[in-house]
């Protein structure tokens, strides 16, 4: 028993360690291992909030692009006609896709399942096409360059800095989230709806909550990638973008919020193998994709959870005979 | 004039996204999920009629063997993946899996025919424009708007009047009920889908001298489909055909008066449907 504990807080305290012994990396290399540090870490924010609607709302959305080309461009258009200034850049980043997912939420948010990913898909792609045509704002096909550095994190280490606090903050809030009231709500939603609301939960409400909350993590995660780059194109609100973030969520694991994490280094890794070597990297990401439905369906996350089952199976065998290992199987 | 010209080119617009979505909302009725690589098949379809015309010299036989390889396509993705994924509770994993379909569709045709924006002219004796007056007119479009028809029309008969039909439609009612009756519905679901693929990749081939084939076609092409089934009320034919020509006018009068908007009021369409009747125009109330 005393063992088991143990086990746990030790690989536990391991598995932080690494983490930010992995975090520290980017910003000692520098250059491009920074720049992909910051694209992981951008990403890793995005899909994690994607998670949250995902594997607790049950809400499978294809439209999270918009919200990080909400983000992105909010940020970009603001820094360049007014100023760098992180008090008013970064809440307003966040705020703006929140507004949107609100009011493209009172609608998405009626159907499920199929329905909802295929109206989610068809408002970013809305997004997409406007950022497009709407040149007066967006300079259209031509994106906004020049993007000048937040103020006080032009230097890409303070703002990977930034970007680390933002995701562990968001991993903190968002895990507790989940396991307070409004999580455990949301979770009986995707479970059962009709039960949910029998109880008197305005499901719809916590849904349409947790929607904009999802939207204005990911418009952080695309104002910061929007400084990193200096550079905004309609791409951010392509449809790849939101596939990307699915895929992430669904590499990681779709129930656990560090998978997203996992999820977000190992796409960054392969992707920036792979695109060195090939120009065609939607297939690769394709490939992974079909990958991860067929034969991964818990991704890294169910992985790991059947190896730590494993473990304990394996534990069990060592203490037989003592009363410890009866009792502890009857808690689990 | 322009008012007649829009009017003509929304319909043959809306004839190639009917194309498009019958299948999409067939496939659905039946098999309950959306098949992302739709578009994907659709401009599969284009390049084959591209290849053949460039090769062979023949526009006709493109519009034959388009959908046969559609087809064949369909069949080989249904046996190798999607057929892993039958049964209840993993539509969401279909969708998926044919999203990443998709991502794989666009960059093997990338792969396949280059990145360039690839155009034919129409086939003779469709080449010469129609002039009634001062009324001048390209002849094709009306051609494309004779295909839709007369594809509407069969696949009509089909589903009214054939047994095939029949276990179609049945299927899409209740699947359980219909297995218990001893219909076998895998290899109905499997034929519907191969239609629905060829149907797609038979209306890209025939949209070709209208419609330019280039990267980002398929999304783009998807994603009104999406928009049709969903306003026409998903796992209808006829909805389907009249969402289709309904935002085929939506865009050729909107390029008219307001070319900058056209996708926002497409969209915008779509939203106020969705408002008005969630189920579609004639899809049925909430199942």
């Amino acid at each position: 028993m005393r063992h088991a504990l143990l086990a746990r807080a030790m690989v536990r305290t391991a598995a932080l360690a690494a983490a930010a012994g992995l975090a520290c990396m980017p910003p000692l290399a520098g250059g491009y291992s920074l720049h992909l540090g910051l694209e992981t870490v951008t990403l890793a924010l995005a899909a994690m909030s994607l998670g949250l609607l995902v594997g607790w709302g049950g809400m499978v959305s294809l439209g999270h692009a918009a919200f990080w080309g909400l983000g992105a461009y909010a940020a970009a258009l603001l820094s360049t006609h007014i100023g760098p200034w992180p008090w008013l850049v970064l809440p307003v980043a966040a705020m703006v896709p929140a507004a949107f997912a609100v009011a493209t939420g009172i609608f998405t948010l009626r159907s499920h399942g199929i329905f909802f990913l295929m109206l989610t898909l068809a408002f970013a792609q809305l997004a997409y096409v406007l950022a497009l045509q709407w040149r007066g704002l967006t300079n259209g096909d031509n994106g906004i360059s020049g993007i000048p550095g937040l103020a006080g994190f032009q230097d890409h280490r303070a703002l990977y800095g930034l970007a680390v606090a933002f995701l562990g903050a968001g991993y903190l809030f968002l895990s507790r989230l989940v396991r307070s009231p409004v999580g455990q709500v949301l979770d009986a939603a995707r479970q059962n709806e009709a039960r949910t609301r029998a109880l008197g939960y305005p499901v719809f409400t916590y849904r349409l909550a947790a929607y904009a909350l999802a939207a204005a993590m990911t418009g952080l995660a695309g104002a910061v990638a929007a400084h990193e780059r200096g550079f905004v194109h309609p791409r951010d609100f392509y449809w790849v973008v939101s596939g990307v973030m699915l895929v992430v969520v669904l590499l990681g694991g779709r129930r656990a919020l560090w998978g997203p994490i996992v999820g977000a280094s190992l796409y960054v890794a392969v992707g920036s193998w792979a695109s060195a070597r090939t120009e065609f990297w939607n297939l690769v990401l394709g490939l992974l994709l079909v990958g991860v439905v067929l034969w991964g369906r818990g991704g890294i996350a169910g992985l790991a959870g059947q190896a730590w089952q494993a473990a304990g199976r394996f534990q069990h065998l060592m203490v037989r005979g003592s009363n410890a290992g009866a009792a502890r199987r009857a808690r689990v | 004039m322009q008012y007649i010209s829009a009017l003509f080119n929304g319909l043959s617009y809306g004839m190639l996204l009917f194309l498009l979505g019958a299948g999409l909302s067939l496939v659905f009725g039946v098999g309950r999920f959306i098949n992302l690589a739709h578009g994907g098949l659709f401009v599969i379809g284009g390049y084959v009629g591209f290849t053949v015309l460039n090769e062979l010299g023949n526009f006709w036989l493109g519009i034959l063997i388009a959908p046969a390889v559609g087809a064949t396509l369909g069949v080989a993705a249904d046996l190798l993946v999607l057929r892993r994924l039958h049964g209840h509770g993993r539509e969401l994993d279909q969708v998926l899996v044919t999203f990443g379909l998709a991502l794989i569709i666009a960059d093997a045709t990338r792969a396949g025919w280059g990145g360039d924006i690839r155009s034919v002219a129409a086939p003779a004796p469709f080449d010469r424009p129609i002039e009634i007056g001062d009324f001048v007119y390209p002849t094709y479009p009306l051609v494309i708007i004779g295909v839709g028809l007369l594809v509407f029309g069969l696949l009509w008969l089909l589903l009214q009047r054939t047994r095939l039909g029949a276990m179609i439609r049945a299927a899409a009612g209740d699947q359980e009920m219909v297995q218990v009756l001893g219909v076998p519905t895998g290899p109905v679901l499997r034929l519907t889908f191969a239609l629905g693929v060829a149907l797609a990749a038979f209306g890209g081939a025939v949209g070709l001298p209208r419609q330019a084939l280039a990267p980002g076609r398929d999304f783009e092409m998807l994603l009104l489909a999406l928009v049709v089934v969903v306003i026409g009320g998903l796992g209808r034919i006829e909805g389907a055909f009249w969402a289709a020509l309904l935002v085929g006018l939506t865009d050729s009068y909107g390029k008219l008066f307001f070319p900058e908007f056209t996708v926002a009021m497409i969209f915008g369409l779509l939203a106020l449907v969705l408002i008005w009747r969630p189920e579609g125009l004639l899809g049925k109330r909430a199942a």
